[in-house]
């Protein structure tokens, strides 16, 4: 279907409140590589992702509603994309990731350099984290949560939360610097 | 305070995932498209059947006898029973002053055999009835009784309160007054006896058998009921109303 893309959102905002199949289509296809993004990251695989999509997206049509227009529609949408992937990652954590360990042992810093690393497979790298730490990982660094945030929207402490992040970071690093065929993901600056 | 390397790494990682756009899958859409419909059918089947459109007919007679109901009962008679001891009450072969002047014009003879309203209890009954104003036929009272007393009636009109003696002796019933239904600006007064009791028409009959239609099967979806104080209470069954859906 070959559909104009000269419009916003925003345009799109009353048809798809009216309930206008073809509207909300036209938004789905203006923002579902957006949110897919989103749902790649929370989820531990493809079809997983699209499953957040689909449900995500079924929340966004039935909540028009209550979109109040004081903010980005956008934003407003992600948020809900975003909420529901966490919701969905909540369900399949182990209560052993989330374990509250409060000593976290200092780690050695490293810069970072990732110019040869390709977004494909960074995503994949994120996908591959344990739940607990991709979640949070996620919230925090992608997102923007505090652990504070965390803590209250997971129900652990903010403990628990640092420390899932810091294994998360230190897990990503290690793969980023495992050499596959020759290739390195990336390399230490120093 | 976070060591700058890891605000550094996370911001990196931030900055590459930020614009990426992935490819969506192309049946996605049918999908979500798919399950939209399904929702909206749920919807649609509520607000129409075979009858085309009778839940909100319904309503909409409901929420219309219920303005006219409580339209009609602004002004409410009020009826006393007063049960007293047989020993306090002096029961006299003669009517009192005021039920003479009810029964000034009857063709019924008030003696010691007759009484003017059903009885129930061991003790006797007053009985003291305050008419509205706006009545301007006389009033069903009360009745039952043997049957010479039960043909009798009494064509008076009453001005001020009346009052009916009754005695658990072999005293019969007469009618005091009669009026049409319509014309009881209050609610609607209720006797029972011990020989037989009369049923009255409640507005909660009228309002579950205009509901009828919806109420096919075990249980109800909507039923009404009047409680002592003249209140048309609403139930509403969930469950019934879930399993029509």
């Amino acid at each position: 279907m070959n559909l104009e893309h000269s419009y916003t959102v925003d345009n799109l905002l009353g048809g798809c409140k009216r309930g206008e199949r073809k509207t909300q289509e036209m938004l789905y296809r203006k923002l579902a590589p957006k949110m897919f993004n989103v749902c790649l990251r929370y989820a531990s695989n493809t079809f997983e992702a699209e499953d957040m999509l689909q449900t995500g997206f079924i929340k966004v049509f039935n909540s028009m509603s209550s979109f109040r227009e004081e903010g980005s529609f956008e934003g407003w949408i992600r948020r809900i994309i975003v909420n529901n992937a966490i919701e969905l990652c909540r369900k399949n954590i182990k209560d052993s990731y989330m374990l509250d360990i409060e000593t976290i042992h200092d780690q050695v810093q490293h810069t970072f350099d990732m110019d040869g690393l390709e977004v494909k497979d960074l995503m994949r790298l994120i996908q591959q984290l344990p739940d607990g730490y991709r979640l949070v990982f996620n919230m925090y660094a992608i997102e923007g949560y505090s652990h504070k945030e965390i803590a209250t929207a997971l129900k652990i402490s903010e403990g628990a939360s640092k420390s899932q992040l810091s294994r998360a970071r230190t897990w990503l690093k290690e793969k980023l610097i495992v050499t596959e065929g020759g290739n390195n993901y990336g390399t230490y600056a120093g | 305070m976070e060591p700058m390397q890891d605000k550094l790494f996370d911001k990196d990682i931030r900055d590459m995932v930020h614009n990426y756009e992935p490819q969506v899958p192309a049946d996605l859409w049918k999908k979500i498209e798919s399950e939209l419909d399904g929702n909206r059918h749920k919807v649609v089947e509520i607000n129409s059947n075979k009858t085309g459109g009778w839940w909100l007919k319904i309503a909409a007679a409901i929420v219309a006898l219920l303005g006219g109901i409580s339209w009609l009962t602004q002004q409410r008679n009020e009826v006393l029973y007063l049960h007293a001891d047989k020993s306090n009450i002096t029961v006299t072969e003669e009517p009192p002053e005021t039920f003479a002047q009810t029964t000034g014009k009857s063709n019924i003879e008030f003696d010691g055999n007759t009484s003017v309203l059903p009885h129930d209890a061991e003790a006797p009954i007053i009985v003291a009835h305050f008419a509205s104003e706006r009545m301007e036929e006389p009033v069903l009272y009360a009745e039952t009784g043997k049957d010479a007393a039960r043909e009798r009636r009494l064509d008076q009109e009453v001005s001020g309160p009346l009052l009916a003696l009754g005695e658990r002796s072999s005293r019969d019933l007469v009618f005091v007054r009669e009026i049409p239904l319509a014309k009881i600006n209050g609610g609607i007064i209720e006797a029972s006896t011990t020989q037989q009791k009369k049923k009255t028409l409640m507005v909660s009959d009228l309002l579950n058998y205009v509901v009828a239609p919806m109420n096919k099967g075990e249980e109800k979806v909507l039923s009404f009921t009047n409680d002592d104080e003249g209140s048309i209470r609403l139930a509403i069954s969930l469950k019934a109303l879930k399993a029509r859906l």
